[in-house]
């Protein structure tokens, strides 16, 4: 049997990413469009609902120029410190009243809502329309357990290394660097620069080999 | 032919590593440019500067609802996009627009700040007004 070696070469690649796991290339996702023309009303008066409506999903609104309104989110950061989420409210002058406009960015798949439910509840909280609660991540589970790598885990021998590992089976480092694990029985493999075989202890509690040795926070 | 499998398979494990171990792409980065106010220009002259600017400097570029005025750019990076910029017109008093410019982009993925995006936008929009004019500013 003759096997090419481009195609021999595209299998390993192939169920390489199989078996280390693929990563989704994270993505912005945009809402911009929605807009209230408000037939009397001042911009103090607009500029102050903005406020308010952005700083109910979203922190500090913040007037960033005259009637320009920035705030950052998300409102609940569960195990995500960072700026995931973001929304603008613009004020303009419009006859006797205004012209408010929104527009959300929401970064994807680090956000368990999307720009458009965003933006639709900030606009409803502006003008008095019902909101719906925007989802909220999933807390990490806490305590040790055989039955998943879910938690923190801390290097034994690099107290500056710390790993916490997600309940889809990614794992994410101090420095933002990314990876995978998979548990199958007390068998691991971490996926961190490069494959280790680890073994997890009876206890839920340390992950050892391949070089590595962690304990999990719990 | 037994070592050249290895080498292969080898090969596209620390492939794998490495795209598994690429740095997150985390924190999105969000300014608001600047707003002007354009007096004596009719709205469509905003809309059809929105259009130029982003089509200048974004990958693609689309108009929010036909005759809207409010336009968006996309870059993409692997088919995900990363950067985006919205230029929004509004028809101000009876013959003249106001517009602003917002900017968001994926760090560290994207090259620039969404400063630094806006920054170009606005300057394509400035550029394409000074032309469609034959005047230096807005």
């Amino acid at each position: 049997m003759v096997v090419q070696r481009s195609h021999l070469f595209a299998a390993a690649l192939g169920i390489a990413i199989l078996i280390t796991g693929s990563l989704a290339p994270a993505a912005v996702d945009l809402s911009t469009g929605l807009r209230y023309v408000i037939p009397t009303g001042t911009l103090d008066e607009c500029n102050a609902k903005a406020k308010t409506a952005l700083d109910t999903y979203l922190q500090n609104a913040t007037e960033s120029s005259p009637n320009d309104w920035l705030a950052t989110g998300p409102l609940v950061q569960v195990g995500q410190p960072d700026t995931t989420a973001s929304a603008t409210a613009h004020c303009y002058a419009y006859g006797s009243g205004y012209v408010v406009t929104f527009t959300c960015f929401v970064e994807t798949p680090n956000n368990p809502y999307d720009a458009s439910a965003l933006c639709t509840d900030v606009g409803h909280n502006f003008n008095g329309g019902v909101q719906t609660a925007l989802a909220t991540p999933t807390p990490m589970p806490t305590g040790c357990t055989t039955a998943n790598l879910i938690g923190t885990w801390q290097n034994d021998n690099d107290s500056k290394l710390t790993l916490k590992l997600d309940p889809d089976g990614g794992l994410t480092d101090s420095e933002d660097v990314v990876g995978s694990w998979v548990l199958n029985g007390d068998k691991a493999i971490i996926t961190y620069y490069g494959n280790h075989n680890m073994t997890l202890s009876a206890d839920g509690k340390h992950l050892s080999g391949g070089g590595y040795s962690f304990t999990r926070k719990c | 032919m037994k070592w050249f499998r290895i080498t292969c398979i080898a090969t596209a494990f620390v492939l794998c590593a490495l795209v598994v171990t690429a740095p997150a792409s985390a924190t999105l980065d969000t300014v608001i440019g600047q707003r002007s106010v354009v007096p004596d220009q009719p709205f469509s002259d905003c809309s059809a500067k929105a259009d130029h600017a982003l089509t200048t400097v974004m990958q693609s570029v689309t108009e929010a609802g036909t005759g809207s005025g409010n336009w968006f750019g996309v870059d993409s990076i692997g088919g995900a996009p990363s950067e985006i910029a919205v230029v929004e017109c509004h028809p101000q008093g009876s013959t003249g627009y106001a517009v602003s410019f917002t900017c968001s982009v994926q760090t560290p993925t994207s090259a620039d700040t969404a400063a630094a995006l806006c920054t170009k936008v606005i300057a394509a929009f400035s550029a394409s007004a000074a032309a469609a004019s034959g005047s230096a500013s807005w």
